[in-house]
């Protein structure tokens, strides 16, 4: 059995505003063995970048924690005083956001954005950060690292950007590497790069990732398990290449099914009826169910939990068959 | 086949800028070089490519929201470049485009009402208020939201509802070609659908035209009858869509192709090298003799010529014959 990296258990987050407390993550549970890459997908708003928030602390004001535990490598990351945090965010884990426009200061060099980055975390002069920093600018795959090394951001192209948040993630030897969208801003042809590189990149660190996506394809590239989640739930989780063969859930049949693909038919595509509830109004029952094609009276009164066999766990009621609610 | 509604012949459009020491010497960008197509009625074009690969100005260009440098553009066989004034004007209505952020394309200072009307109201036509309400709420039921949202403001509505807006101000003159500009780049996959299967609708009861640009190569291979491959400015290869798809004849379409993560295939997607050069310091030769793998002599030399290689298949490259095909 592979090391536990980290392990998610009942995360919840909710957001305290004027509509009242909104669950924006709704028990979330998984872990992640070292080596191992998770993927979550969703439609925007469905939770999955404030899962990793949560995972990392950094859940923005009026949302707070209100329940579960994160553990990273046996430790106990929720409650644990901010100084302590700030010593693992960087070092321990670490995150690539969507956006290598914004994430990156705009007036330092990326050299120096990198080696302060180490610094923080590790007793070393400047100069040997520097040199540490140069390293890891070639690991990237960038041609010419001297030059790039002493040019602002605004000089590199939107691959290249996303390449120094890269190095930079990586630069304390991350055991979780979250990435979140970072390939949603960058052409296709970019983004085969930039996955290929992190998959490289996991072998050659034995990070753990946890990889946030919509894109369903690039899942299936990058993908040892998946998290479905749909309004803060998670509605299916299981190996990556079950998922494709066998999506248990409704809502992930739906939507794999109004993909256009490259071998999809001439007709109209597949559409999900209604559209995503809002947080301050949730449905009574399972909260796919006002769009669900299979909704029956049960379904629109009570919320299913996770029921699953093995590794494939499905929060429907036409799953129940399959075993035990939220076996360990 | 019926007469084209638009025909492009040789369309240029180049930005002077000044480079090398003190900027003294003149050059200029080819942001769109020689490109020219026809478009029949109720037919859809897709223009696919890069960032940065010229999508963009080529309509620009063709509505002349930026002037071009050279070209001819025939719309319903009258030379729409040579039109001024309110011939112009006149002639716009028949052009109508849908930007690709439901964001900042609808004024969030105006009604619902107010947007769709605009249009209405420039061109003279329903010269009295009821007649011009009456065109603004059919069009809305006809794009499918609920004509009592009539007096609301853009931001109170989701994005697959403000697209529709978009949508609706865009039909509400009856155009004859409508060019969609990444229409649901920012859009979730379950709405993307629903967005796709209301334009191919229209498409079908209007008997519309459109010109549709999209990074996403699944989405134009569902919905455009015809492909463009652009590079640099440049095209590089048109054809069939399905043709196009099944048989891509020119080395980027085939890079361009092989990059898409695919959700009904395992593999990794084969990364092309490099990123595409400045446009203000193009390679000699073929564009894309840089990243090209199959890139001999010649293609530094001398610049492929767009030739037909099969019936209605175009393609710029000195190899065309001599590459290998799919799957070898």
């Amino acid at each position: 059995m592979a090391e536990t990296i980290l392990e998610v258990k009942d995360l919840s987050i909710t957001f305290f505003t004027k509509q009242g407390a909104l669950p924006t993550v709704d028990g979330v549970s998984f872990t992640l063995n070292r080596g191992e890459t998770l993927g979550i997908v969703g439609e925007s708003g469905c939770g999955k970048s404030m899962t990793v928030n949560g995972i990392l602390q950094m859940v923005p004001a009026p949302g707070r924690v209100t329940g579960g535990s994160v553990k990273l490598a046996g430790e106990e990351l929720v409650g644990m005083r901010e100084k302590e945090l700030c010593r693992k965010r960087g070092s321990d884990m670490a995150i690539i956001f969507q956006e290598p426009m914004t994430s990156l200061n705009p007036l330092m060099t990326c050299g120096r954005q990198i080696s302060e980055t180490i610094q923080a975390h590790k007793k070393m002069s400047r100069k040997e950060a520097d040199a540490r920093a140069l390293e890891l600018i070639g690991m990237v795959g960038i041609p010419m690292p001297e030059k790039i090394f002493s040019s602002i951001p605004g000089k590199l192209s939107g691959g290249q950007r996303q390449r120094i948040v890269i190095a930079m993630a990586l630069c304390n030897d991350p055991g979780v590497l979250i990435c979140d969208e970072p390939t949603t801003a960058l052409d296709v042809t970019v983004q085969a790069q930039i996955l290929g590189l992190i998959n490289e990149l996991k072998e050659k660190f034995g990070s753990a990732i946890i990889f946030i996506t919509h894109d369903l394809g690039v899942i299936r590239q990058m993908a040892d398990k998946v998290l479905v989640m749909y309004v803060g739930q998670a509605v299916e989780y299981v190996d990556a290449r079950e998922l494709f063969a066998n999506p248990l859930h409704p809502y992930t049949q739906g939507l794999m099914r109004c993909i256009p693909g490259m071998n999809s038919g001439d007709g109209d595509l597949h559409v999900i009826d209604g559209s995503v509830p809002m947080l301050y109004d949730l449905p009574k029952g399972c909260l796919f169910a006002p769009r669900c094609p299979y909704a029956d009276e049960r379904c629109r009164d009570q919320r299913p939990g996770l029921y699953g066999r093995g590794s494939h766990r499905v929060r429907c009621f036409r799953c129940e068959a399959m075993g035990e609610e939220d076996v360990p | 086949m019926s007469r084209p509604v638009l025909k492009v012949e040789h369309l240029k459009k180049y930005y002077p800028i000044r480079k090398g020491a003190f900027s003294r010497e003149k050059a200029v960008v080819k942001a769109c070089d020689d490109v020219s197509f026809e478009l029949c009625a109720g037919e859809t074009l897709g223009i696919v490519g890069e960032s940065g690969c010229g999508k963009t100005t080529t309509i620009q260009s063709v509505i002349r929201l930026i002037e071009p440098t050279g070209g001819r553009i025939l719309l319903n066989g009258q030379d729409f470049r040579a039109m001024r004034g309110p011939e112009l004007k006149q002639a716009r209505q028949k052009l109508k485009l849908i930007f690709q952020d439901p964001y900042s394309s609808l004024n969030p200072r105006m009604t619902v009402k107010e947007i769709i009307a605009e249009p209405l109201e420039i061109a003279g036509v329903c010269s009295n208020r009821a007649g011009r309400d009456r065109r603004v709420l059919e069009t809305m039921e006809q794009v499918g939201l609920d004509p009592s949202y009539v007096n609301r403001y853009p931001h109170e509505f989701s994005g697959g509802q403000r697209q529709r807006i978009g949508i609706a101000r865009a039909i509400v003159l009856r155009p004859d070609v409508v060019i969609c500009d990444e229409p649901v780049s920012a859009l979730d996959v379950s709405i993307q659908a629903k967005i796709i299967n209301l334009l191919r609708q229209f498409q079908r009861e209007l008997n519309l035209a459109y010109i549709f640009i999209s990074h996403d190569l699944g989405v134009v291979r569902h919905i455009a009858d015809r492909v463009l491959v652009m590079y640099l400015g440049r095209v590089v290869e048109e054809g069939e869509s399905k043709e196009l798809f099944a048989n891509p004849l020119h080395p980027y379409t085939k890079a361009l192709l092989d990059s898409v993560p695919r959700m009904d295939a395992d593999g990794k997607p084969a990364a092309l090298q490099g990123d595409v050069p400045s446009p203000a310091n193009p390679p000699s030769g073929c564009l894309f003799h840089t990243r090209c793998p199959y890139a001999q002599k010649i293609c530094a030399e001398t610049a492929p010529e767009l030739r037909e290689h099969q019936m209605g298949h175009k393609c710029a490259c000195h190899f065309v014959d001599r590459l290998p095909s799919k799957g070898e």
